[in-house]
């Protein structure tokens, strides 16, 4: 899901930056004190979680977990998506500097939608929160493969094309996110309730 | 704070199990080129197990981006092309650009230095290493075609006698040294591409890690003082 350096126009690459300056900016200021080390915490797992690889055929995926920062951190999932993408691109050599912007908002502006659509779900409490917290893991890794594939195609490469390649590749990562999130959420909500974003707990 | 920690510690924990369980590495993609005689290999790949099967390969000249040559690597990540003469020509040095597909490149770049040295390899026989010699000092180096030039082209007519003259000579203990180093360096250039081909190792993903608590650290460091709370 990390685009390499030099495969973008100019134009997507800033518009790519604009909107990912005007998410960080957001998250920053609708971040609550008492949740930096939260923040910190997830940002870390997001930074860990494109380690972990999935097989399949002859392509490969990793983790994404951007479905999850979207639940638990709501628009704070920007910033803490843009620092671990930051980490990944100096210390891994994942995706780029340059493309850092496009990057970021490839996957955190599906997990803020996310956070968003199905937040009424996830105040439910019960099997809702369960749902939606699939749904969520679910749809952010959709959202993400739609928008990467989307970054290519206004850079000149086949949408329908790329879009279905990408898709197909990350199905199974799509359930696997979908069911660790729903797991993650609820034992967070069991175990420590006032982590997962104000007004979540059930 | 103590259960916030704990899970914290016990997310942190699965992850590390997780990434430490497989054959850590990601989606970056490798590309990596030598020389041997007149070809070039190419080998592309995402990590040590995982090729690039039927990744675009683009040679192009890296001054000019003028493409040379295009094609395909096979199921193993593999692709070899033998020097383009316009490249040689211009002296170029070539460009390997792979696009993998999904927004995955890299390139790496093969010096004119590199492919000028490891001239063809049709000069190894005794017998006719002085005739090949001549031919092919148009397109072996500039430094070992100045030598050559002058020595081989009246000696191509004695050469066919027994004795063997200096340019045959110096022709044969060329491709002789040539063979003998390329055997040498083969297991230097497994070992450089498998270093490169790690993925990140324990300390760039502890020191991550370290650099995302830092930097936590040092956002609620500010925010308290902003706020007045830790003054």
């Amino acid at each position: 899901m990390h685009i390499s350096e030099g495969v973008l126009s100019g134009p997507v690459l800033a518009g790519g930056w604009a909107l990912a300056a005007g998410g960080v900016a957001l998250g920053l200021r609708r971040l609550d004190y008492d949740r930096i080390m939260t923040v910190a915490i997830l940002s870390a797992a997001f930074f860990v979680a494109s380690l972990i690889h999935v097989p399949i055929g002859p392509a490969s995926v990793h983790l994404i977990l951007n479905g999850l920062l979207g639940v638990v951190l709501g628009p704070a999932a920007f910033p803490a998506i843009c620092i671990a993408l930051l980490l990944q691109a100096l210390l891994f050599q994942f995706g780029g500097l340059v493309v850092l912007g496009v990057n970021t908002v490839d996957m955190a502006l599906p997990a803020v939608l996310c956070f968003l659509v199905f937040g009424p779900l996830l105040r439910a409490g019960g099997k809702a929160r369960v749902v939606g917290a699939f749904c969520c893991g679910f749809f952010a890794v959709l959202g993400a493969g739609g928008l990467t594939a989307l970054a290519l195609a206004l850079s000149g490469e086949a949408f329908t094309a790329t879009a279905k390649l990408i898709l197909t590749a990350h199905i199974p990562i799509m359930l696997i996110e979908g069911v660790l999130t729903a797991m993650v959420v609820g034992f967070l909500a069991k175990v420590r309730p006032e982590m997962l974003s104000p007004g979540l707990s059930g | 704070m103590t259960t916030r920690c704990r899970c914290g510690f016990f997310l942190a924990a699965c992850l590390l199990c997780l990434a430490t369980a497989r054959d850590a590495a990601a989606h970056r993609v490798n590309v990596f080129a030598y020389v041997e005689g007149d070809t070039v290999h190419v080998e592309c790949s995402y990590s040590r197990s995982d090729r690039v099967r039927f990744g675009d390969i683009d040679v192009q000249n890296a001054a000019d981006g003028k493409s040379y040559l295009t094609g395909k690597t096979d199921e193993k990540g593999d692709f070899s092309f033998s020097v383009p003469p316009a490249a040689r020509a211009a002296k170029a040095d070539l460009r390997i650009l792979l696009r993998a597909g999904e927004g995955h490149r890299n390139d790496w770049t093969v010096k004119y230095d590199e492919y000028a040295m490891a001239a063809p390899a049709a000069r190894a026989t005794l017998a006719d290493a002085a005739p090949v010699a001549a031919q092919a000092t148009p397109k072996a180096a500039p430094t070992t075609a100045t030598q050559a030039t002058p020595v081989a082209v009246p000696s191509v007519a004695p050469a066919a006698a027994a004795s063997m003259d200096t340019a045959a000579f110096k022709a044969l203990l060329e491709t002789t040294v040539e063979g003998a180093v390329e055997k040498k360096i083969a297991p230097i250039r497994k070992m450089l591409l498998d270093d490169k081909e790690k993925g990140p190792g324990a300390a760039e993903i502890f020191g991550g890690i370290g650099w995302l608590v830092g930097i936590a650290g040092i956002a609620a460091y500010a925010k308290s003082r902003k706020s007045g709370r830790g003054a």
